[in-house]
């Protein structure tokens, strides 16, 4: 039987901008009271459009970003409202990798230097011991020795991506929260990394949350998936379930929308226009203004709630059967 | 007659760690009504092939060998003017991203008008410029004419850029990366409108992806690169069916939707200036031989409108008969599912 590992209770994210002097601010509700929970040992993906929230959550959870409400339970413990150093302990446990590797790796350290940071912070070993951690981090992840001398911009992107990964590792964390981590590399590179992630996952016993666009990475690394629209969960379930018989009209849109070789673009669900400025989202439903499944006033008027549809859940009113 | 026929498009760079070769011999024929996809990594020499038909290449790159013959005219012996008045008006590109492609500080409907002036357009530009952004599926076209590039979403930009493309109805579109930028959704309205547009204009079009998927949707023929080289070029059905290079085989096993089990291809893309010798794919290559890094296979037929340049099939050319062959099995190789 499998504990969870992460559970987070209706957690939003609010950023004000703008405002002045006898000005009012705007509010942009970047995460709108998402729960999820994650098992240990499971890969969960986060999915969802440019804009949707799904990096603000991530950061939400580590508190890279300050939850504006909400609760986050790591490991049965409640982490909303850690000090620092309670923070500083439970984030060895709780990792993440970035979206963007030429950004999050400092371009000044080698990366040895880079890799042993996490070390020289968190651990008590000796410079020895460190050494040898880093050189075997460096060959699980696939790269040579010598390479530990080298600076970040003498790698390729792909290569980047796996010192992220090294350093994520570092502290042998139980948690890995991956934000884009496939995202501007080319589909072979793409195809090692998820591999990497792969074996990662069986020698360290990891349990990853996965925030990406890309619906077929989703597909083969995830077990349950989430798909967020303008801040909100409008549906989760199992991943197998969620790509074959979607509920929510957004979801069906969604993957409608992959192109897919094999697959004729003719029954493809084409939505409207973009989605909506998350500045001022639409009253009601958030999706009403784009969805082709709509069934009246109800969706312009009221939010609906999240129904359980079969083990999965939607936000929708379609499901709504008094 | 093909539309457009190009023959040993070689294009070079010169840098500081020597030539960089960034197409190498390309050879291939476009037909009118049909769209051609190239595929291939970052740094296949792509979106150079492009530049090269459109006579975009400045300096430090040249286009040192071969020919670009559209409707039989050869564009490279053209003149400065020639050149101008074909490019736009019979040619014209899409490109990538475009916010910053088009020019921030005119409006849209100042560009698109631009464009018509350019091209000698006879009639009301304005009332053409309406009709475009009409046609591209940008609402109230009067009131968006006037606004500038910032104000238009990523998608809404793509397809004032698509509109300024179409303005004088080329009958040839190249298309580079034109929904690399763009969420899926939008991605799909974007491809529709790509469709929707060839239909109505009967023109042919180079469509340049790395999306396998996007590719299989737009595409006719697909011409597969790596490294300058086209290593394989075939009817789509026939290049996901039946894919004949290793390189193919090993982009489609990449692919996570048609995988069931990922096999990636071993090592990394060469860079640049250090490239193998022989066949530039042997270090990846689980087939290399010997011959393989000695010399570059010549294309060869292996099909029905299929060619593919690898040694596991230059022998069979000579008979003039498509070999037999599937790829040699290899035990740890899984079919490919559609």
């Amino acid at each position: 039987m499998s504990s969870t590992l992460l559970e987070v209770e209706n957690l939003s994210k609010h950023f004000e901008s703008g405002g002045g002097f006898l000005r009012g601010s705007t509010k942009t509700h970047a995460v709108n009271d998402v729960s999820l929970d994650v098992q240990e040992g499971e890969v969960v993906g986060v999915v969802g459009e440019s804009g949707c929230g799904k990096s603000t959550l991530g950061k939400s959870i580590l508190r890279l970003h300050e939850p504006s409400s909400g609760r986050v339970t790591f490991d049965s413990k409640d982490i909303t409202n850690l000090d620092p150093k309670g923070l500083r302990d439970v984030r060895k446990d709780m990792q993440m990798i970035f979206q963007d590797s030429a950004l999050s790796l400092n371009p000044r350290l080698k990366v040895s230097r880079i890799i042993d940071e996490p070390l020289r912070e968190h651990s008590t070993m000796s410079r020895e011991e460190r050494r040898h951690k880093v050189s075997e981090l460096l060959e699980e992840i696939g790269l040579k020795p010598e390479h530990s001398e080298r600076y970040p911009h003498e790698f390729s992107g792909g290569q980047r991506q796996r010192i992220g990964i090294a350093r994520a590792l570092t502290l042998n964390p139980r948690l890995l929260i991956a934000d884009e981590p496939m995202s501007g590399v080319d589909v072979s590179v793409q195809a090692q990394l998820i591999k990497l992630f792969n074996e990662l996952q069986d020698e360290y016993n990891l349990t990853y949350l996965i925030i990406t666009h890309d619906m077929n990475v989703v597909r083969y690394m995830t077990d349950r998936v989430v798909v967020m629209y303008l801040g909100e969960i409008v549906e989760r379930g199992p991943t197998e379930e969620v790509f074959r018989d979607p509920k929510h009209p957004y979801t069906k849109a969604l993957l409608s929308a992959i192109p897919t070789p094999g697959k004729e673009s003719g029954d493809r669900i084409l939505l409207d226009g973009a989605v909506p400025d998350p500045e001022d989202p639409p009253q009601g439903c958030s999706f009403h203004t784009r969805c082709p499944e709509k069934i009246g006033d109800i969706c312009e008027q009221q939010d609906p709630a999240q129904f359980d549809v079969n083990g999965q859940h939607a936000k929708c009113h379609l499901y709504d059967e008094p | 007659m093909s539309l457009l026929e190009i023959t040993d498009l070689e294009t070079t760079f010169d840098t500081q760690a020597g030539e960089i070769v960034a197409t190498d011999g390309i050879s291939f024929e476009l037909e009118e009504g049909e769209t051609l996809g190239i595929v291939g990594e970052s740094g296949s020499g792509k979106s150079v092939t492009a530049l090269s038909i459109m006579g975009l290449i400045r300096n430090p790159g040249q286009v040192k060998n071969g020919s670009v013959r559209f409707r039989d005219k050869d564009l490279h012996s053209l003149s400065d003017r020639e050149l101008r008045k074909l490019l736009g008006r019979d040619i014209s590109m899409v490109f990538q991203e475009a916010s910053s492609a088009l020019n921030p500080a005119y409006t849209i409907g100042h560009q698109i008008e631009e464009t018509l002036e350019v091209n000698d357009y006879k009639g009301d530009p304005r009332e053409r410029a309406v009709d475009l952004l009409e046609q591209v599926g940008i609402p109230s076209p009067e009131e968006n004419l006037d606004k500038y590039p910032h104000q238009y979403s990523g998608g809404m930009a793509q397809r004032a850029m698509i509109a300024i493309a179409i303005s004088r109805e080329p009958q040839l579109l190249i298309a580079d990366e034109p929904t690399t930028a763009l969420d899926v959704t939008i991605q799909a309205q974007i491809l529709e409108l790509f469709n929707d547009i060839q239909e109505e204009m009967n023109m042919s079009m180079i469509f340049i992806s790395h999306d396998m998927g996007i590719i299989w949707e737009v595409c006719d023929r697909v011409a597969v690169m790596y490294k300058g080289k086209i290593v394989e070029i075939a009817e789509t059905e026939q290049i996901f069916k039946d894919p004949k290079h290793p390189y193919t085989r090993g982009l489609l096993q990449c692919l996570p939707q048609v995988s069931e089990q990922l096999e990636p291809i071993k090592g990394t893309v060469p860079s640049g200036a250090t490239l193998p010798g022989g066949c530039t794919f042997h270090p990846r290559c689980e087939y290399a031989t010997d011959a393989c890094v000695e010399g570059f296979p010549e294309s060869a037929r292996v099909g029905e409108n299929h060619r593919a340049s690898c040694y596991l099939y230059t022998d069979h050319d000579e008979s003039g008969e498509a070999p037999s062959g599937k790829l040699p099995q290899n035990q740890n190789e899984k079919p490919i599912n559609y």
